[in-house]
């Protein structure tokens, strides 16, 4: 436990419902908030966010209840750590640590290594007292600019659907098993994960997906605490989160951004509706092509049906018809073209649905809730960034926030900011340098700097087909600079060799403020 | 189907008795004229450019035109999979469309389209025959149950290919896929979600044109080696197809007339794929090489950039900065050429040209254009064959263009070098930007007493080379040595007893190609063998080529020789202009070397001492290295050795090269990858990734190298 907190408290709420089945045998102690700042909990069950924050009321100073926030609770599947818990053994702690009340979820954005949890263990979830929900204006189900990109994004999903089957039913023809079909089939499971769960996935078709997909994934899991939390708020960006902030402290929301292009990475140009509905038109034009009309596929291009071939068979009869055996008008020596699979482009044009399936998973990542935790006294301030990419990130300056007549930019909170939990498990492309990371810890905060990640290396660099380099190195060894060694990991402890540029005091006054348990990592920033 | 030859085909079909009285025969005709769209549809919906909408190309009359059009080059097949199905094919001999040039614009018929890409892509094919002075070649198709590389006669088009924005040549299936998708900008002639057709742009159908040309050439310069390979094969296919729209007057006059002869202003020529960039939501063209507009439709020149290069690596990107340098070249050549007719024309600026004038003007710029894309093409020849970089480029360009041009009368080198300087790209190891220095050495050029000897013994060799008495020598002595070459070997099989072996350089633009593809593979076998002549053997390295026989295990050994195994990679013929005027056709013959190369540095020692075993077809990386040795036959002398970079000791088997292209690809590989899934990597389709646009396509590039054989 932390060393450094407030006056020993007793529990002023008794666990009132009875945890019959996985009671553990050591009772969990409560987690205490410190006596000024914010504890940041970062809980070990495998690749994936999952953070538990501790604080003072100090909108309520009569109260000593402490304060619970829990941002994200997901992982991927099979990530779990040799020596960590599971995600069920995770869900239980944060319900004993907490005495079985959030005061507010955080769901920063839609994957399943931050939400996953919410669903498996919704049985621990149902039963805790959910005071709050917070989560990106993208989710609200009441913003028009909202509810149209879900619904291209459901377009997306079909078009994956279909062309993923597509290319099933064109190799279990011709008896290949292409590299293609595969990156399809892990890129549709990542996104389609937790929206629908693998048994109606079975025989999926574009048709019946129609139905089944709920716009975007992991419905399911926002569900559960939708139902559970006793009032949702959505957070826009370049405001103050609704009510000031939580339970005193300051909350600056950064992203996701309002401005689409942002949103999806692209320039800005033109009007933001405009671009909506233009970009939705490629995919919908993609997707088309697995619907039917009059029997053949849509979105064709011409007036004319053509000769219709469809399946592999098809393709070649036609080919031989049209194209040159047996004719008297060709030069005897000219070769004719022959039909050979090896030219043939049947599936060539479901590729497209790669970029549309990568464009969708950075679009996600884009839509996390960015936000800025400030300490009432210090004004230091914790960043939280979930998965947010570069777009999301280089928005932050778009805009200012008003607080109490005075005017604070990006740079404000960034040059204040002590402790950054890092984007994206440390990828290359979710933390910037310029104007981010640069920017943090100005002046004598510097010496202060603690940066968080939630990265499962060794089980990341095993993932096929391709190994995630999370996290990347150059960014690592800039976390490390900047931080002077104090880069606490979520797969790794932190010996005193990496600490080594610190002096003894400051070596001493970190150590006092991080705790390693098997269960979690936990820091403490102080308010002063 | 009926027969709609025309009778002078039909004459030459020995099978069908040719019953047309005597005085009704014409000879066939030159070209065939055919309609297309100047630029694309999008050029030419507004009053301005409706002048400029319609071009009528002359195309190479071919004898055997079958519906498709199929023919000699190309064969159109028009499968539309997302629609499932195909459209029929254009029958460009039928009398109707004879006499009226061919289908009528309409971006609404596919047998339009269909004749679109042949002729354009037809055309593309003559601009580069012309410069080369010899018929072109489709890379052949290598499979992995073969040896022997399959000779492709005719480069497939798929023009409804794909559904989306994008477009690209596909080396494993020798053929063109264009996509089609719904517009998201609203340019000239579009209406929001209407479709946009890629092979209705001429720039895209030669850009893609000239990658499938450049591969049949090069197959190499698509092994990504270092940071310059792609961005060339991207450089090169946007200069053909700039440079090649200057064939046309009705365009050049219009733009002339338009910009009152400052080719240097905002104009459609330095642009590519205008409506495929609208379409996109782009301000402008997809490339624009004259200038950018900005986000208040305000237009400004682009200006050279020497830190550019440093901080630009995307392959298009990259490639634009070689294009912009060219095209800018290609800009002060004709402000010198046009000069004195500004003069004489009294132009005054802000008035209109005179039409006379106009016309002058245009012809210059034809002129100059197709001057420079000749240089371009030809430098081709004068390049290593594998990891090539823009100062290489350079270098080549310069010694072709020498070849040709002696004296450099309009200051052509001289621009380009200036160019090149501007846009801050130097060749390595060079130390000064003149024309002397950047011209490759012949041998006798840079040689010292160290490689004296060695050079009088190759020429002494080289005499052999044209001698069929002295190779049938040399060719029993390689086999007495090494025995029988095993048979289903492509570069050495067993010749049939008694054969002549001779050399054959004399072909060009009339030859039968499948008969130039078996000739260059004969050439190929007989300077493999002349190569391991005891007296040569030595002198290999100096072509960056090792048969040491203690060389590392991970240099595929010849299953002949037991040596390290050299690829006689190509042998082929460049013209160029002899001492007096007269033309000359020298041998260009190109030499590999190949070398599995692992990403992990102790399984590399451990694969190179031969101690772990492997699959070539495993490896991480393949690593080339060797040389293009150009060949005087007339005057038997070794012109030029254009090697791979390094010193004589970076053969393949030296660890500096393997060293650094691991080093390069292990970062380039780093950097592709996105944050939440590693990109889609497909060693297939290396163009594909390239061509695909989005919002997002910086993100992609491709990750490993190719391993082709």
């Amino acid at each position: 436990m932390a060393k450094r907190t407030a006056a020993p408290r007793r529990k002023t709420t008794p666990n009132t419902t009875p945890q019959p089945s996985s009671a553990p045998e050591i009772p969990v102690e409560r987690m205490p908030a410190p006596a000024s700042g914010m504890t940041v909990r970062l809980y070990r069950q495998g690749h994936g966010d999952c953070l538990l924050l501790a604080l003072r009321r100090v909108d309520e100073p009569t109260n000593d209840e402490p304060f619970y926030i829990l941002i994200d609770c997901g992982m991927k599947k099979g990530s779990k750590l040799k020596d960590g818990p599971t995600i069920e053994q995770v869900a239980e702690h944060i319900r004993d640590s907490t005495g079985n009340r959030l005061d507010l979820v955080v769901v920063t954005h839609e994957h399943e290594d931050h939400v996953s949890g919410f669903l498996s263990e919704q049985t621990i979830f149902s039963q805790m007292t959910i005071e709050k929900l917070w989560m990106a204006w993208t989710e609200n189900p009441e913003d028009r600019v909202a509810n149209s990109l879900r619904e291209q994004f459901k377009d997306t999903l079909i078009g994956l659907v279909g062309a993923s089957s597509r290319l099933q039913a064109v190799n279990a023809a011709t008896g290949a098993s292409t590299p293609q079909s595969e990156r399809l089939q892990f890129l549709l499971d990542n996104l389609l994960e937790g929206s629908i769960d693998a048994d109606s996935r079975q025989g999926f078709t574009a048709a019946t997906a129609k139905d089944k997909i709920p716009g975007i994934t992991n419905k399911r899991a926002q569900k559960v605490l939708r139902d559970r939390a006793k009032k949702t708020e959505y957070l826009s960006p370049h405001q103050l989160a609704p009510g000031g902030g939580a339970a005193g402290y300051p909350v600056f929301v950064l992203g996701p951004p309002k401005n689409l292009a942002q949103l999806k990475e692209m320039e800005p140009r033109g009007d933001e509706e405009f671009h909506l509905a233009a970009a939705a038109a490629d995919v919908a034009a993609f997707a088309a092509a697995f619907e039917e009309t009059d029997g053949r596929p849509g979105g064709r291009p011409f007036d004319t049906l053509g000769i219709a071939a469809q399946r592999t068979e098809d393709i070649e009869t036609v080919f031989k018809d049209l194209y040159g055996f047996n004719r008297d008008d060709y030069e005897p020596a000219l070769d004719p073209p022959v039909y050979e699979p090896w030219r043939s482009i049947e599936t060539d044009w479901l590729a497209a649905s790669e970029a549309f399936a990568l464009r969708m998973g950075d679009y996600v990542n884009n839509t996390s809730v960015v936000l800025a935790f400030q300490l009432p006294q210090s004004q230091k301030t914790l960043l939280f960034v979930g998965d947010a990419q570069s777009g999301n990130w280089r928005s932050w300056k778009t805009n200012t926030w008003e607080v109490e007549g005075k005017t604070l930019t990006i740079d404000d909170l960034l040059h204040r900011t002590v402790f950054y939990k890092v984007g994206h498990h440390g990828s290359h492309n979710a933390t910037m340098n310029a104007g981010g990371l640069e920017e943090m810890a100005a002046g004598d905060l510097a010496d202060e700097f603690v940066a968080m990640i939630p990265t499962h290396e060794q089980w990341a660099l095993d993932v096929k087909p391709h190994p995630w380099v999370h996290p990347y190195p150059p960014i690592l060894t800039e976390l490390k600079r900047k931080a002077r060694g104090r880069v606490i990991r979520l797969d790794l402890s932190l010996p005193d060799e990496e600490l080594k540029a610190l002096s003894a005091e400051e070596r001493g006054a970190f150590r006092a403020r991080y705790v390693e348990k098997p269960f979690y990592r936990e820091y403490t920033v102080l308010d002063e | 189907m009926a027969k709609k030859q025309p009778a002078e085909a039909a004459a030459q079909n020995q099978a069908k008795p040719d019953k047309t009285p005597e005085r009704t025969r014409r000879n066939h005709p030159a070209n065939r004229a055919l309609r297309v769209f100047a630029f694309d549809p999008g050029v030419g919906a507004t009053l301005q450019t409706r002048p400029i909408r319609e071009l009528t190309l002359n195309v190479r009359w071919e004898k055997s035109l079958a519906p498709g059009p199929i023919g000699e080059y190309l064969e159109v097949i028009d499968h539309d999979p997302a629609s499932q199905c195909f459209y029929a094919p254009v029958d460009l001999n039928d009398p109707h469309l004879l006499a009226q040039d061919g289908v009528a614009l309409s971006e609404g018929d596919p047998q339009f389209h269909q004749q679109m890409v042949y002729a354009v892509a037809m055309r593309t094919i003559e601009t580069f025959e012309q410069a080369l002075g010899r018929v072109a070649l489709w890379s052949p198709r290598k499979t992995n149950e073969e040896t022997t590389p399959r000779f492709v006669r005719r480069l497939r088009i798929y023009p409804h290919a794909l559904r989306e924005a994008n477009a690209y040549y596909s080396p494993e299936k020798k053929a063109l896929l264009f996509g089609y998708f719904p517009t998201r900008g609203s340019g000239p002639g579009q209406t929001l979600g209407g479709t946009v057709f890629t092979c209705l742009s001429q720039d895209i159908v030669a850009h893609e044109t000239t990658h499938a040309l450049l591969d049949g050439l090069h197959p190499h310069f698509a092994d990504n080696t270092n940071h310059d390979v792609w961005a060339l094969h991207e450089a090169f296919a946007d200069l053909v197809a700039i440079f090649q729209r200057f064939a046309h007057p009705e365009v050049v006059e219009h733009q002339i007339a338009l910009t009152r002869g400052r080719l240097e202003d905002q104009n459609l020529l330095g642009a590519l794929a205008q409506q495929f960039g609208t379409a996109l939501g782009s301000r402008g063209a997809l490339r624009d090489y004259l200038g950018s507009t900005d986000s208040q439709g305000h237009w400004t020149p682009m200006k050279p950039d020497r830190k550019l290069i440093d901080t630009t690596h995307e392959p298009h990107a990259r490639g634009a900065i070689l294009v912009a340098a060219i095209f800018q070249a290609f800009v002060e050549i004709y402000k010198s050429r046009s000069a004195d007719l500004f003069r004489i024309g009294q132009a005054e600026p802000g008035r209109d040209l005179h039409p006379d004038l106009v016309r002058r003007l245009a012809r210059e710029a034809a002129a100059t254009a197709e001057s420079v894309l000749r240089m371009c093409i030809r430098a081709l020849d004068y390049c290593p064959p594998v990891d090539v970089d823009f100062g290489i480029y350079l270098r080549a360009m310069i010694t072709a263009d020498f070849e040709h041009f002696p004296d450099d009368s309009f200051g052509y080198r001289v621009a380009v070098i200036e160019a090149f300087r501007q846009w801050g790209i130097f060749p390595q190891g060079v130390r000064n930007l003149s024309e002397e220095t950047l011209r490759w050495r012949s041998p006798d050029q840079h040689r010292t007493s160290a490689i004296d000897d060695d050079l009088k013994t190759f020429k002494a060799c080289l005499k052999h080379l044209f001698n069929p008495v002295e190779m049938q020598r040399i060719y029993q002595e390689v086999r007495s040595e090494f025995g029988s070459p095993p048979v289903r070997q492509s570069q050495e099989d067993d010749p049939a007893e008694g054969q002549e072996i001779d050399i054959n350089f004399h072909w060009g633009l009339n030859s039968d190609r499948r008969q130039v593809d078996e000739t260059v593979r004969a050439n190929c076998r007989w300077i493999h063998s002349w190569l391991h002549q005891t007296e040569l053997r030595n002198l290999v390295k100096h072509f960056r080529l090792t048969l040491d026989p203690d060389a590392p295990a991970t240099i595929p050994r010849s299953t002949w020789t037991k040596l390290p195994a050299i690829q006689v990679h190509s042998c082929r013929v460049a013209r160029r202009r002899g001492p007096r005027g007269e033309v000359r056709t020298d041998l260009v013959i190109e030499l590999l070397q190949r070398r599995a190369g692992f990403y992990d540095v102790e399984k590399q020692k451990r694969c190179d001492a031969g101690t772990e075993k492997f699959q070539f077809s495993q490896a991480d990386f393949m690593l080339r290295r060797g040389c293009t040795l150009i060949i005087d036959p007339v005057d038997q002398e070794l012109r030029y050795v254009i090697h791979t970079h390094g010193s004589v000791a970076h053969d393949v088997s030296a660890d500096t090269p393997l060293n650094q292209l691991r080093r390069y690809l292990t970062k380039a590989h780093r950097e592709s990858n996105t944050a939440f899934y590693a990109p889609p990597s497909d060693d297939r389709e290396p163009f594909a990734v390239v061509h695909r646009h989005g919002p997002d396509s910086d993100d992609f590039s491709f990750a490993d190298t190719t391993l082709d054989d």
